[in-house]
Formats: C-alpha cells, structure tokens, sequence
C-alpha cells in the first residue's frame, strides 16, 4: 500500500513522515527535476506500506515545478491513500488545498498537526466535527512530541480501498458548482487520468489551467475551448473577476465558513517570540544580528572546523600507524592498506569537523525560523546575482565545506536557482582549499596575495551567476516566501534530520574516497607517478608549471589540501618558494581554488542534480581555473 | 500604472487593514500570487518592508509571506481601516 504524505510547508509534514517512517527513509528525485522527496518502507500493524513525504504545497492551481512535481505523483503513481497534513492553527488558510485533494478518486486521511500551537494562539478545533463535515477522518496530533501518531498509522491502515467517489460534503457556493456541473456534463465522455474527477477536471479548465488533465491524452479540442470561454466570460462578468480568481475566493469562502464552524476561539497566550521580528527584520537591527548570524556561521564553517580537523586527523594518524604496524612497508598490501586507511581519512575530515556541526547549524536555523528571514533580508543582494535571497546559505557553508553547502540547495524552490546555488557554492574556497591558498600564497607571497584571491573569486563568482541566471530564466518572476512563527526547535527532529544527511554521505561518497585513495596508491606502487605527469604534462606546461606537479592536481581532486601537501613531496623541499617562482605559486594556487571540484562533492551534486549537472559543473569550473590561472601566467610573466 | 482604484502596496502604511483593489501583469501575475492563496479581494496587513529596495512582508490570516519588491509595485490595495 502507498501512502502520500500533502500539505502546504511548515506544517509539520516532513516531521510526521519522519516519526512514522523516517528511520528507513531513503531521498528519491522526481524524474527529471531536481525536486526530492522522501520514501520510506515500513510496516504499520503487519502491513506493508509504502510512506511518501511530497514537497510542500499551498494548492495546486499554480503549476510551478513544486506544484506539477506533486501533481505527477498523485496521477502517475497511483497512491491508495492521502494523507493531508493540516496545521491546526492555520486551517483556513490550509483547507483550501483539502478541498482541492478532495476531489481525486483517492482516500483520504486528514491529519491536524500541531494542536499545541492552535491552542497557544486560542484556536481549539473540533476535530469530529471537521471529520464529518469533510466526510474523511481527521486525526489530530503534535507530531514533534509523537502524540496522536499511533492514532494516525491506524488510520492510514484502515483507509477504506475503494475510491471515496460520492460528494464529499465540501464544495463551492451554489452559482458556481452550477457552472461547474454544467461543464462536467460536457466534458464527462473526454479521457482524462483516472485519479481525477469529473468536477475537478471541470473547475480546473474553468481556471484556465490544464496541466495534470492533459498528462495523458489531450484535452480541449472540438470546441471545448469555446464552451469554457462562454462559461468563464458569464462568470467574469457576473462577478466581475477573472475567473481563477473567482474560483480561489470561492474556495477560500467556503473554507473560512468551514474553519468558522469547528473553531472554538479560547484565551491567546501572548508569546514573546511573535515579538521577534520587531528586531529580527528590523531595517538596522535586522542587518546587525544577520551580520553576527553569518560571522558567527563563517566561524564555525571555518575556525571550529579547522580547529577540530587538526586533533582528530593526528588521532587518527597514531590509529593508522598502529594498524599498519604489523605489516611490511614498501609491500603492495601495505600500500593498499595505507592509502585505503587514508581514503577513511578523509572522510573523517570532512565528516566530523565539517558536514556534522553544519548541517546541525543549517537545520537549527531552519526548525528556529530563522532561514526564511535571513532570505527576506538578502533577497535584493542575491537578486544581483540571479538568486533569491534562500541562496546565501549555501554560499555561506561553502567557505566551510561544498558538501554540505550543495545538500543545503535544497532548501531552494527551483531546480535553476539550486543549480546556480551549486555552482556558486562549488566555485567558493573551502577550508580545504583556503589552506592551500593561506598556506601557499599566504605562507610565501603574503596576506594580501591571498585576500586578492578571494576577491577575484568573489568577482569570477559574481559573473558566472550572472551568466547562467541570464541563461537560465527564472519561471518565477520574484520572491514568494511564507515566513512562518518561530518555533522551539525539537533537538530530536533535528539530530534525526542531520544523521539522514550525513548516512547519504557516508553511505555513498565515503567508500568512493576510500576506492579513488586505494587506486591512486597502486598507481604510486608501480611507478605510475611519471606516466600520469607526462599525460598531464600538456596542462603543467600550459599553466608554466614543473611536470612534477601534474600528479598532486589528482591528489587534490581526493582531497583539495592534498595538492599543497603532494606538492611538497613531488617538488622534493618544503621550501616552495626556492623551486617554484611568485607567479608559478599564484598560478598553481589560482587553478587548485577554481578547478573540478573534489570526489566528495562530485558525488554530492551529482547526488543533488544528477549526472549531466554534475559533470557540466566540473566542466564549468575547469574552464574558469583554466582560463583565469593562463591569463595569471601571461599577465606576470 | 493600474487603472484600478487603490494605492501602490509599497506606498501604504504599516499594520492597517489592506484590501487587494489590482494586479498588474494579467494571468501569470495572478498565477503567481495564487500560489500562495492571494488575489484581488484578498484582506492582507503590510507588516514589514526590508531597506535596499528587498521584499516586503505581508500577513494574511496571520500568515505572514514575503513578496518580491518587483512583484509588491504591481499589487493595489486599499486601506481599509
């Protein structure tokens, strides 16, 4: 059995999924999108069921890529039961789209989460009388603290298997189900997917939308078009509206009278957090404590994990040294087990210094509610690169680590604001690639060497973004974003959502580390070392650089600071600045910051946009270390 | 710009009663604040206009959402109270 989980965000959703079902979930994608949602299979009671959380939807007259994702689903997946996810405080607002996914030849089961909240804001709902009048069960619960969630698998066990056809006791005032029997009368021979009602199919071209109704077939030929344009031109012009939205106030009408009838008003607790935004979205407050937010963020994306890097990789260094005790050096085991050891290596210095702690931040400020306001307040900066104001997070967590700043392009609406986002967080320096920078130009050339790195990377990053939102237009023509209450962040939906980001890691790029590490030691074994510098030779020799330095580019694609440290091996001195001269350090160090990112985040974007965007991100960025480390040659030299 | 009554939703004071009058930009505008369940007719609240020429935050059913500053000089409104 399936069960879809539906319902506008910040509902809740994605928490009851996860009480439910999350422990086994896997992230899938829609078929050519980007959009993901979460799959899990478990057993409710003895029966197997196949739990889905779609993305969040206000309604779905507005196909958007979110709104036909979720439309795709219901018709082409043929789900058995929905369950429509409601927050109890916001049910007018939320009903709407009840009433929408009423009208589909699927079950339903109607869950009123977050009653606490309600009842803080004077709301109590009458449940059983929501029940009836809906004519599906309405379960209520506070899914962060897993009450009523028993309730919940139970009804979605017994949801009836037989389609719920009969009128379900919700509908549109009687002018307009008029219209919308009379257009149903017409059009009841014409194929349309079978989840779909007759009356929904109706109301939908009557607002001039057709999406899911000609998903199979086709649909308003042979005069259709002219009977829908007498029926909507009678209802413009009785009512004086376009016709959508005459259908949307309607709606929205009979939800409120809805809402009106099982909504007990009671005392309102005045909570201080509603205050907030008198200060967090103040015009110079707001700036203040979003500067400190994003400091505070940079530091930990960059100090703490620096800091932790250090102590655990040593730790770990005494580890391997002990494993590799019993074993004879310069043996092909021995190697294959060093450079194994070190594969496992590295994933740990990602893991733990940066992916856990900044993930942690990112899903804090998320469940807080402090992203969509951090959005609000970027929004115009962001706009001149393309983006919307959501993009900054990943582009903060990219000076930290690209994996998780590409995980956190999720939170953004569209596949092309994601992919611009990737790009941007994979082009800037993490604390990997800034200890090559620091390390090399800092360390030899000085600071303001390095900063002037930074700064061209800004530059190049400002142009790219611009380049590809030019060439990729947005299908949305501006910000539409809910900025929902804050909210006391549950430390457990928190942890359970960081620990299902890093299993995609660890699950998936990690043992990749480990086969790319083991396989570069081979390499090193049997003297493959001066094969693999001769084939890249062409590329040395068009950056100005020694030969000897082709193989640490590789190394540098395992783990971006191996370049510095492979570096210094395959130059045979730790002192650069005696081989190499300042235009071959600022020449090798502009092409290891911009250049393919590494295996770990390949296998990330990969994971987040698919194969083609992941190698036409490579691709890109290439192109840019090329490009800018030839000219750096050129113009010094 | 819009010939319907009203005034520029970025023209109006804070926290008054708001009644959308006009949208300009036809369908897709109208599309596009659909979405999230606004339209003409819609009572809304401004509660919030970020500097810099950002987005603006309105509340409609205690629902707050934030609207493109492109978008918000095609909404009319009317203050209400």
């Amino acid at each position: 059995m399936k069960a879809v989980l539906v319902g506008p965000p910040n509902t809740g959703k994605s928490t009851v999924f996860n009480a439910i079902a999350g422990y086994k979930s896997v992230v899938s994608n829609f078929p050519g999108t980007t959009v993901k949602f979460m799959r899990s299979t478990v057993r409710l009671g003895g029966k197997s069921v196949e739990m889905v959380d779609l993305p969040g939807v206000y309604n779905l007259t507005a196909p958007y890529e979110i709104e036909r994702s979720v439309l795709d689903y219901l018709i082409d997946e043929d789900p058995d039961v929905i369950v429509n996810i409601l927050n109890a405080s916001q049910l007018e607002s939320g009903l709407p789209l009840t009433m929408e996914l009423l009208d589909y030849h699927i079950p339903m089961v109607v869950v009123l989460n977050m009653t606490d909240e309600a009842l803080r804001n004077g709301q109590k709902v009458n449940s059983d009388k929501l029940g009836q009048m809906l004519g599906v069960p309405v379960i209520e619960t506070v899914a962060t603290k897993h009450k009523g969630l028993p309730e919940l698998v139970e009804a979605i066990r017994h949801a009836p298997k037989q389609n719920l056809v009969t009128d379900r006791g919700i509908s549109y005032t009687a002018e307009i189900e008029a219209v919308i029997d009379e257009l149903s009368a017409y059009i009841e021979n014409m194929s349309i997917p079978e989840v779909l009602s007759t009356r929904y199919a109706a109301a939908r071209l009557l607002e001039g939308e057709s999406y899911e109704l000609s998903k199979n077939g086709s649909i308003g030929t042979n005069g259709l078009s002219n009977t829908i344009q007498q029926m909507q031109h009678r209802l413009e012009k009785d009512k004086q509206l376009p016709v959508d939205t005459v259908l949307l106030r309607d709606r929205q009408q009979t939800a409120a009278d809805l809402a009106d009838q099982v909504i007990d008003e009671t005392a309102v607790e005045a909570r201080l957090l509603d205050r907030l935004d008198e200060w967090l979205l103040h015009p110079i407050w707001g700036y203040v404590v979003l500067f400190g937010v994003l400091v505070g963020l940079f530091y930990i994306a960059f100090g703490v994990g620096a800091m932790m890097e250090e102590p655990l990789l040593e730790g770990y260094h005494l580890l391997e040294q002990q494993l590799l005790g019993g074993l004879i050096p310069g043996t092909l085991w021995y190697v294959v087990i060093q450079s194994g050891l070190s594969g496992v290596g590295a994933g740990i210095a990602i893991v733990l210094p940066y992916l856990v702690p900044l993930l942690f931040l990112l899903t804090l400020l998320e469940d807080v509610g402090y992203l969509p306001r951090m959005a609000y307040l970027t929004d115009s900066f962001m706009n001149k690169v393309g983006l919307q104001g959501s993009a900054i997070m990943p582009a903060m967590l990219g000076y930290g680590c690209s994996v998780p700043a590409i995980m956190a392009t999720r939170i953004l609406n569209s596949t092309r604001d994601k992919i611009i986002a990737a790009v941007m967080s994979t082009l800037i320096p993490c604390s990997a690639r800034s200890v090559v920078i620091m390390g090399l130009v800092g360390y030899y050339l000085g600071v303001p060497a390095a900063l002037a790195i930074y700064g061209l990377n800004i530059l190049v990053i400002a142009v790219t973004s611009r380049v590809l939102s030019a060439l990729m237009p947005s299908e949305m023509p501006g910000m539409l974003m809910e900025v929902p209450p804050y909210r006391m962040p549950s430390l457990r939906s928190a942890l359970q959502k960081v620990w299902y980001r890093v299993r995609e890691f660890v699950t998936i790029a990690w043992p990749l580390l480990v086969a790319g590490s083991i396989l570069l030691g081979i390499a090193q074994f049997y003297g493959l070392e001066k094969s693999i510098n001769a084939a890249l030779s062409p590329l040395t020799l068009l950056l100005g650089l020694p030969v000897a330095t082709g193989i640490t580019l590789i190394f540098g694609v395992l783990r971006k600071e191996l370049s510095l440290i492979m570096l210094m091996q395959a130059l045979g001195t730790h002192q650069i600045a005696a081989v190499l001269t300042s235009t071959q350090i600022m020449t090798f160090a502009i092409f290891v910051t911009f250049y393919l990112p590494c295996l770990a985040t390949l296998v990330v974007l990969r994971k987040e946009l698919g194969t083609r965007w992941a190698v036409t991100i490579a691709a890109i960025t290439l192109i840019i270390a090329l490009t800018l480390a030839t000219s750096m040659r050129l113009i010094f030299t | 710009m819009i010939d319907t009554p009203g005034e520029l939703l970025t023209n109006v004071p804070r926290n008054r009663k708001l009644k959308i009058t006009g949208l300009e930009g036809g369908s897709r505008m109208r599309q596009f604040i659909r979405r999230m369940g606004l339209s003409i007719g819609s009572e809304i609240k401004l509660v919030n206009s970020a500097p810099f020429a950002g987005p603006i935050l309105i509340e409609q059913n205690g629902n707050k959402t934030a609207i493109g500053r492109g978008m918000a000089l095609k909404i009319k409104v009317e203050v209400l109270e």
